[in-house]
């Protein structure tokens, strides 16, 4: 397989916010150390653990021995405490030029960082957003019924909001490090509608926004996050944005 | 300006065309002007229908992606597992 390599001097850090992810943190720690080194790309990983029952803080803690403290962080929280503010706590003690924020289960596949910031480089963005849904995009393990109501969601967003970006729930995304700080403090929402806002205020700010192709691979089988009450979340979300952007 | 002033605003300018122009359509048009807000909703429900239809039908499923995560995966475990992680 031929890699081209991406070439930057900018440093990336990594948010990785987790709740028992015992089985999967080592993984894509492993997966992210393999990226980088092989582009020769300057990072640091930094967990932000809401006191996993399960032992994922220890693992982490392996990893750190294995990899270096100062590329490996651990900055473990009290409790469940929501995304919004694990990224606001992680972003303390970030010193990347840049910000990944990506799901730890592996359902986000470090192999795309590169695209990332290579686009990030092409094009001066200030966000690069992962999107399932432009050429090149796409799903695993979702059923029609999920698909629709993903595509619905962003459909009904996208002709609301007029956002410019084809994946608005999507949480793959490279921020520059300054813009991510200023985003986090502004949103409120809850649960999908969260990164929907963020973009959506991105764009009001000025920032300019690049989107590279992922494919979202969804491992857990016959487990819905998708309930009624998560659905009638984003709708608020969605109204509270038209009325306050 | 907020959205939703912007559609505000658009809704409003509409609704004073509209307003004015029931009141100069002829009879033999009246009708159709006064129904313009109806078929206005129905032209959007079905812009959005549509969107919709093409986005699932072109949302891709991709099975390979999956085979290609098992992979990394075990290569990843073994990985770990020559540094003394169990994954």
């Amino acid at each position: 397989m031929v890699v081209r390599r991406v070439h930057t001097t900018s440093k990336y850090s990594v948010l990785l916010p987790t709740y028992n992810e015992r089985q999967n943190i080592p993984i894509i720690i492993y997966l992210l150390v393999e990226t980088f080194e092989l582009h020769k790309i300057r990072f640091e990983i930094i967990v932000v653990d809401d006191n996993s029952p399960d032992g994922t803080q220890d693992v982490v803690k392996q990893l750190q021995r294995v990899y270096g403290e100062d590329r490996i962080q651990l900055r473990p929280r009290a409790g469940k405490l929501g995304l919004g503010t694990a990224y606001v706590h992680g972003l303390q003690y970030a010193s990347g030029d840049f910000v990944i924020i990506m799901d730890a289960d592996l359902s986000h596949h470090p192999k795309y960082l590169p695209d990332f910031i290579a686009k990030q480089a092409a094009t001066g963005a200030d966000v690069v957003t992962g999107t399932r849904y432009g050429p090149g995009g796409g799903v695993y393990g979702w059923n029609f019924k999920r698909k629709l109501i993903s595509r619905g969601a962003n459909t009904l967003a996208a002709t609301l909001l007029q956002p410019g970006v084809s994946d608005l729930t999507g949480s793959f995304r490279l921020y520059r490090t300054a813009c991510l700080e200023k985003l986090i403090r502004l949103a409120t929402s809850k649960g999908y509608a969260f990164q929907m806002e963020i973009m959506v205020r991105a764009r009001s700010l000025g920032y300019t926004v690049a989107e590279v192709p992922i494919v979202f691979v969804d491992r857990v089988y016959g487990a819905s996050k998708l309930g009624g009450a998560e659905i009638l979340l984003y709708v608020k979300g969605l109204l509270k944005l038209l009325v306050t952007t | 300006m907020l959205r939703i002033a912007r559609l505000s605003v658009t809704a409003l300018v509409l609704l004073v065309v509209w307003g004015f122009t029931l009141t100069v359509a002829p009879p033999s048009i009246w009708t159709l002007v006064a129904l313009a807000p109806v078929y206005l909703v129905f032209a959007l429900g079905l812009y959005l229908a549509s969107s919709l239809a093409y986005g699932v039908a072109t949302f891709r499923t991709v099975p390979e992606e999956s085979e290609y995560l098992k992979q990394d995966i075990s290569r990843a475990r073994a990985g770990l597992a020559r540094v003394g992680i169990t994954a």
